[in-house]
């Protein structure tokens, strides 16, 4: 695949073939930089999009996608080409931003989004965002994947590289923590 | 109550799912990202830091065995030719 290809590849965001990709990921193994940057050129959407779920000041987004392009470079050695690359830097980017989370006060940003949605309940929605952002971060992390991203208990399990049962416990428990919120703070 | 309280929840799930910065990144990203990769190590250092340990486990080892094989009596060697004549043959008449 020429280079021109990729270019056009990386522009609709469509995925490399995966002998293309293995080759970067190779040579960017051997510490061939120019192909480290075409593998970040191929994934940084994907990346920031990923990120962007869980942040919403653009520094925080720029940061946490940066901190996973950073962190597969150094941990490119641990990628076995069984799955696709993609998969395994998912893994990297929800991890590094989990991580990011719990380094986090549990009480940032709010509500731009409001404004553009006059049809909703304002107030009230902006009372439950506050109540969102006082979750502990490992609650919001997973409610994020799964009402957000809308990802199955099994989806979510196959992509952070957790058992299924420890999802599902730890699901179970963001969600009676955010209902017991919600209820103990309604007027 | 219990209308309410679902209500809340439903606004919860739909704060959740809004929750996105929608960013794209710029033009720039990889440039930023490649300029903060770590730089290879020096080589030479990189050496040295390798090649410690076993250095340092060699020249204990060695110390080690020079101890053992000290003649009792409390005679060492005295130069350099007459330590390194003793090391090949530890156990000879001319021992220091």
């Amino acid at each position: 695949m020429s280079i021109s290809t990729v270019a056009a590849a990386r522009s609709l965001d469509l995925p490399a073939a995966p002998d293309f990709e293995l080759r970067l990921v190779e040579a960017s193994r051997s510490g061939d930089r120019d192909a480290f940057g075409d593998l970040v050129r191929l994934h940084q959407r994907r990346v920031f999009r990923l990120a962007g779920r869980f942040f919403r000041a653009h520094e925080e987004v720029e940061e946490a996608a940066q901190e996973t392009f950073l962190t597969a470079w150094s941990k490119l050695d641990t990628y076995r080409a069984e799955a696709p690359f993609e998969h395994w830097l998912t893994r990297v980017c929800l991890n590094t931003c989990y991580q990011r989370l719990r380094k986090t006060r549990s009480t940032e940003e709010l509500p731009e989004a409001l404004a553009a949605r006059p049809e909703v309940d304002s107030d009230a929605r902006l009372e439950v965002e506050r109540l969102l952002a006082t979750l502990p971060a490992k609650d919001r992390f997973l409610l994020l994947m799964l009402h957000g991203e809308e990802w199955s208990v099994a989806e979510i399990a196959e992509k952070l590289g957790w058992s299924k049962a420890n999802v599902k416990v730890r699901a179970h428990r963001a969600r009676a923590r955010l209902r017991k919120l919600l209820e103990e703070s309604m007027p | 109550m219990s209308e309410r309280s679902d209500r809340r929840l439903e606004l919860a799930r739909e704060a959740l799912r809004d929750h996105h910065a929608r960013l794209e990144p710029d033009p720039e990203f990889a440039a930023r990202v490649l300029a903060r990769l770590p730089t290879a190590p020096d080589p030479l250092r990189w050496a040295a830091l390798r090649l410690l340990p076993a250095g340092l486990t060699l020249a204990l080892l060695l110390g080690l065995m020079v101890w053992r094989e000290l003649p009792a009596g409390g005679a060492v060697p005295v130069s350099v030719d007459e330590l390194a004549a003793w090391m090949v043959d530890p156990g000879g008449e001319d021992g220091p």
